[in-house]
This record gives C-alpha cells, sequence and structure tokens, in this order.
C-alpha cells in the first residue's frame, strides 16, 4: 500500500512549519525533507497513514525536539508566578499587534510556542485546543505571551482588545 | 479600524501570526527539490515491487553461499594451528596492562630463573632486545608463571624510568607460531606496535621471545 504524493500546497505548509521551529531555511528545509522522506518508505513498508501531513508534522516536530533542545538560544525564563498574572483577559482571538511589534515578538518565542499559534491561526485550533494537543500548560503558555506583550508594546494601549 | 498600507499598522493578532508564518516560502528550486524526491522514493518503490520475488530468491541464495563460504573457512581455522604475531601481540599486550601480581619479586635473575622450575626450557637473561633498551637486574621487579595462546610461559617484569617492560618466554613451536626471526641467523627481530605499545618477537636459543615495551624506553 502506497502513500501518496504530496502536493505543492501541503508542501509550504510543512515548510512553514518546520520553520516555527527551526527558524533558519537550511535547518528547516533538512527538517522536512527527512520527514517526507520517512513517511513515503513508511508508506512503502505497508504502513497506510491516513493523515499525511500530521504524520510528517510528528515526524518533523520529535527530530527538531531531539536536535535542537541542546542549543540554549536564550537563557531559562524565571519560574513564572501564575498566580500573579490576570490570564483569563488575554483574548487572543480578538488582540490586536503593531505590525512593527509583531515581527519582535514572534522572534521572541520559543519554538514550541510559536508551535501553539501554528495550530491556532494556520491549522484553525482555538489556543486552549492547541495546548490540550500539544501539551502545553496553558497558564504557563499565557503568562509568557502576556509578559512578551508587555516587553514589546510601547505602552500597553498598543495591544488593544477590541470591543465588539 | 483603519490599516494604513505602510509599516504602522495595527492588525488582528492572528492575521498577523499568519503573515508571519507565511512569509516563508519553499523556492521553485527547493519545491521542485521536493518533488522529485518524492517521485524518486515512489518510482524505487514501483522497481521492488515488480522484481520482488526474483530479488528475494537472489538475496536468499546469496546468503546462503555467504554462509556456507564462512563456515567453510571457519572450520580450516580450527586445523591450522597457526597464531598470527598480531594475535600474539595483541595477548601480550593485554596481559601486559593488566599488571597481575608477581608470584616471584626479586632483582636477581638467577632467583628468578630458579623459581621457574615448571616449564620445558630454561630462561634467558634479557635477549638480545633486551638488552638494547638496557634491561638488567637493576630494573628486574621479579617474575610470574603465564600462558601465551595456551602455551605455558614465563613472564618477566622490569621497570625502567618509570616504564614497565615485559618480558614473555615461551618454548618456540614454528608450527604453532610460523616463522619468527631467528638471532642466531643474524635475522632482525619483528617489530609490532599495539595500542601505542613496542611488541618486539624473536627466536633465541629456540625459545620464543616477546618483549613488550613503551616506545620511548
Amino acid at each position: 500500500m502506497e502513500n501518496n504524493q504530496l502536493n505543492e500546497e501541503q508542501l509550504q505548509g510543512l515548510f512553514q512549519y518546520a520553520m516555527v521551529f527551526a527558524r533558519n531555511r537550511d535547518d528547516a528545509y533538512d527538517l522536512l525533507q527527512t520527514a517526507l522522506e520517512r513517511y513515503l518508505r513508511e508508506g512503502m513498508k505497508g504502513k497506510s497513514i491516513s493523515n499525511a501531513e500530521a504524520y510528517i508534522r510528528t515526524i518533523i516536530r520529535t527530530r527538531f525536539i531531539d536536535q535542537y533542545r541542546k542549543i540554549k538560544q536564550r537563557k531559562e525564563e524565571p519560574y513564572e508566578e501564575l498566580a500573579s498574572y490576570d490570564i483569563s483577559p488575554v483574548d487572543l482571538e480578538t488582540a490586536f499587534i503593531h505590525s512593527q511589534e509583531l515581527v519582535l515578538f514572534w522572534e521572541a518565542l520559543t519554538p514550541m510556542d510559536r508551535e501553539i499559534f501554528y495550530y491556532w491561526a494556520i491549522l484553525g485550533h482555538s489556543t486552549d485546543d492547541a495546548c490540550k494537543l500539544l501539551k502545553m500548560p496553558r497558564g504557563t503558555f499565557l503568562s509568557r505571551i502576556h509578559r512578551l506583550r508587555t516587553r514589546y508594546s510601547q505602552n500597553a494601549s498598543r495591544f488593544i482588545t477590541e470591543d465588539a | 479600524m483603519p490599516r494604513d498600507a505602510n509599516q504602522d499598522a495595527v492588525l488582528p493578532l492572528k492575521q498577523g501570526v499568519q503573515e508571519q508564518i507565511k512569509k516563508e516560502q519553499l523556492s521553485r528550486v527547493e519545491m521542485a527539490g521536493l518533488m522529485e524526491l518524492q517521485n524518486r522514493i515512489l518510482e524505487d518503490n514501483h522497481d521492488a515491487n515488480k522484481g520482488g520475488r526474483k530479488r528475494y530468491l537472489k538475496w536468499v541464495s546469496s546468503s546462503a553461499i555467504a554462509v556456507v563460504l564462512m563456515l567453510g573457512v571457519l572450520f580450516i581455522f580450527q586445523f591450522s594451528s597457526v597464531v598470527s604475531p598480531r594475535d600474539i601481540a595483541t595477548e601480550v599486550v593485554a596481559n601486559h596492562l593488566k599488571l597481575k601480581p608477581l608470584d616471584i619479586a626479586t632483582h636477581s635473575m638467577e632467583t628468578v630463573q630458579g623459581y621457574f622450575t615448571q616449564l620445558d626450557f630454561s630462561l634467558i637473561h634479557h635477549g638480545s632486545r633486551g638488552q638494547q633498551l638496557n634491561l638488567s637486574d637493576n630494573t628486574l621487579l621479579g617474575g610470574r608463571y603465564c600462558s601465551v595462546t595456551g602455551k605455558p610461559a614465563a613472564q618477566l617484569r622490569y621497570k625502567q624510568n618509570g616504564n614497565i617492560a615485559t618480558f614473555y618466554q615461551v618454548d618456540y613451536d614454528s608450527k604453532r607460531y610460523g616463522e619468527i626471526p631467528i638471532l642466531e641467523k643474524n635475522q632482525a627481530p619483528l617489530m609490532l606496535l599495539v595500542k601505542g605499545l613496542e611488541v618486539s618477537m624473536w627466536v633465541e636459543k629456540d625459545i620464543f621471545m616477546i618483549l613488550v615495551s613503551s616506545p620511548n624506553m
């Protein structure tokens, strides 16, 4: 039983997923290529894979975690006291951001945070669902996002939550 | 919320994130590479499936031949009892490194010679190579029985300038050890390097001598 080839659109999406982790094109391309090959060869061995993209994403993710975890790109963040943050008002669905801060904000996220955002913005999950699926503690994620928003907004009103 | 065409724009976070993610695009070349990779792998698969049964049979028969050959070689080895110098050298170096306690501790070669009564031969003083290294009673620590390729042997230990040298003497059997250089015929000793140690081999007065020493001795 053979697994189907992926089309260009699917490959772009998977490359973008790999970039969420790798942050440089060569590494991302390498992650994607290896995962793609694995997927095809597993199919040749008779393994039937119903969701090719999900399968390939998993391989990319696992390889990334194995390879790049060793590289500490930033200092460890101090332990967050979740109680000191008011988590619930962080309603990302209705949040706004200044385009210049967006770039800084995006780079400042950890790869695992960006993965949550990928699941949210590209795959259409809610952030809560994404946190559950990816085993990210919701409180940790939200408080980190909150801290970054505070850091990168010149004044708090830059991040405007639009009233209905 | 009005959106300017310039950079000073505020936009929904979700949209901004989508744009950040989708900014990254495979180039035409990279895309072609991945499509070609897929084609290639799937083609290999097709070929493999077609030739499947034939290839399987070929594999089985070539494995069978390999096994028969291996068994044949092992069979031959069982009956040929020649041990290679390298195998001997490996064994004595391992023994040298273990530094097992001496049976008899003495500086006197005479005393040591008197100790080894169980051997079919009598020990030789240091030997030619030993002389080259200035091994003498002063540097002798003592001796112990040991074995070399399963045959009973004498082991003498020397210490010189902090370096240990081990001298093995065993009855020489050309059928077992092959042709080892003979001192009396002015043949130069065989020299090998094992684990950074020098192993010298020669036959003197029909005794197989093996010396393990440090290269800087």
